[in-house]
Formats: C-alpha cells, sequence, structure tokens
C-alpha cells in the first residue's frame, strides 16, 4: 500500500517538475485573438493589414498594444529593377523581402515567425505581405 | 499507517517541486560547460536590417528546439549578430545575367548566467538565392545541430 502510495507520489511529482519547464508555447495564437501590428519600415505593416483582411485570417487587428494578445513586427525590403535589369533582362519587376514575427504579448514568447523572398515580385510588397499572411492562415488552421 | 504515507507523499512533493524550481530550465551552470539544452530559452537581440526577425523565422521554420523570447531578463541564453548585404551592381546583372545578393552574416550565443559564448557561426553566401532568408537558415541549421549533437 504504502510502496504503490509512493510510486505514485513520485511520479506526480516528476511530472509536475517536467511539465513545468515546457509548457506549450503556441496557446495564445488561435483563431480570433487580437494582434497589434506595429509599424514596419516602408509602412509594410499597411500592407499587412491589407493581406491579412483579403485572406480571411481570423485574427482581430487592433490598434492599441495594450488591448492586444499578440504582437507582431517585422521588417521589409525592396529593391528595385535597374536599368541594366530593364534594359538586358527585360524585367521592371522588383526583388523583395520580407520577415514577421508574432510575439504573445502575456509569456513573451515568439509564437510565430515567417521570412520570404520574391524575385521578380508581380505585386511589389503586396505579394510578400501576402505570403506572410498565408502563411499564418495555415498556422491558425493547425491549432483548430 | 495512513499518516505515514501522507507524510510520505508531502516530503517526495515537496522535495519534487524543491529540485525543479533549482534546477534551471537549460540546465547549465558550469562556466566551462558549452551545451545549449533543448528546450532553452533564447532572446535574440535586436539587429541592424532585421536580421533578428529573420533570424526568428528561420528557427521557427527549421525547428529548432529552443524557446524563442521576447525579454531578455526570461531568457537563458542571448543571440547577437551582425550582417551584411552587397547587391548586384549593373555589371553582375549585364554579364552574369543575375540579380542575386552576396550575403554574410555571423552570430555567437552567450550563456546569460555564466557569460559564457557557447556558439558562433559565420555564413557569407556569393549569388544567395533568397537573401538574407538563406543566410538566416543557414544559421538555424547548424544552431540546431549543435543542440541536437550536445
Amino acid at each position: 500500500m504504502l510502496r504503490k502510495a509512493l510510486l505514485v507520489a513520485v511520479s506526480v511529482g516528476l511530472m509536475a517538475a517536467t511539465g513545468s519547464a515546457q509548457s506549450s508555447n503556441k496557446t495564445a495564437l488561435k483563431p480570433g485573438a487580437k494582434v497589434f501590428i506595429n509599424s514596419m519600415p516602408d509602412s509594410f505593416d499597411m500592407f499587412l493589414k491589407s493581406a491579412l483582411s483579403k485572406k480571411k485570417v481570423p485574427l482581430t487587428i487592433v490598434d492599441s498594444k495594450e488591448k492586444a494578445d499578440l504582437e507582431m513586427t517585422g521588417t521589409s525590403e525592396t529593391q528595385k529593377a535597374g536599368a541594366a535589369k530593364k534594359i538586358f533582362m527585360g524585367s521592371w519587376q522588383s526583388d523583395e523581402q520580407a520577415t514577421i514575427s508574432v510575439a504573445d504579448l502575456k509569456s513573451g514568447e515568439i509564437v510565430f515567425a515567417y521570412s520570404v523572398n520574391k524575385k521578380n515580385s508581380a505585386h511589389g510588397k503586396q505579394s510578400t505581405a501576402e505570403a506572410c499572411a498565408v502563411h499564418i492562415k495555415d498556422e491558425l488552421e493547425k491549432t483548430k | 499507517m495512513l499518516q505515514r504515507t501522507l507524510v510520505s507523499v508531502v516530503v517526495v512533493l515537496s522535495s519534487a517541486t524543491l529540485w525543479s524550481s533549482q534546477t534551471p530550465s537549460n540546465g547549465v551552470r558550469d562556466e566551462s560547460d558549452t551545451r545549449i539544452q533543448a528546450a532553452a530559452r533564447l532572446y535574440i537581440a535586436p539587429i541592424e536590417g532585421g536580421y533578428d526577425i529573420y533570424l526568428a523565422a528561420a528557427m521557427h521554420k527549421k525547428e529548432v528546439p529552443v524557446v524563442l523570447v521576447t525579454d531578455k531578463s526570461k531568457a537563458d541564453f542571448e543571440l547577437s549578430g551582425v550582417t551584411e548585404s552587397e547587391k548586384a551592381g549593373w555589371a553582375k546583372t549585364i554579364f552574369l545575367a543575375s540579380t542575386a545578393t552576396n550575403e554574410q552574416a555571423s552570430i555567437k550565443i552567450v550563456n546569460l548566467k555564466t557569460g559564457t559564448i557557447v556558439f558562433g557561426y559565420n555564413v557569407n553566401k556569393s549569388n544567395s538565392a533568397r537573401g538574407k532568408q538563406s543566410s538566416s537558415e543557414a544559421c538555424a541549421k547548424h544552431l540546431k545541430e549543435k543542440i541536437e549533437a550536445r
């Protein structure tokens, strides 16, 4: 009887100890969560807001960090086609790269991050922003 | 009998709790220990050009077994680095028909408790297929190898 009780106690103790070290860090990224989008270089945040809306990502965008569960930060870079590319490659399209990360404001953990690089981007920043939105949506669908 | 059992349960539970609270989440104390344990909490310091966010994305993509945090005080390790991009000039565009950039980056990871540098890595990519994304994924891949090799 005593041995059984001790075994149970040890198991419970060990489970509690390991459980606290491996807490799930993806709980905040769920459909309906409130996200605050930080300002980004070249107003990439505006493109992201439009893309999230266009791709029907199930997140609520809020205008202040205090009201939010998640915070999105990111950066974007555009390399416009130079004269050489236009003349010799016949391409006016820009090369785009962008990256975003989403942090849980309560735990301070980064719950999602994504980067995209598009050569000869068909729609410039819009293309990279929509790629980010699609991947957030995929991640949210995984949590369902 | 029941009292003894209860006392034993309480003693075992409290010692387990004490043990878990005294052991740091990364399990590292010794200064000469350069291991990075899986599930260690890593803070990425801001890097010029938002390269820290590229690194976070790369770690997410390559499934590096660390927990990324935005607050240094909650972290076991700190990653800092530097990066440089060289865009293709007109000569490269015309004669090599390539608009790909040349990328180089360097990162280091410091154990915040001991102050020891536990990991360092440099990457240089000529004609980088995906710019900063390529160099950051190289860093993430090598960090993952380091953690998994222990």
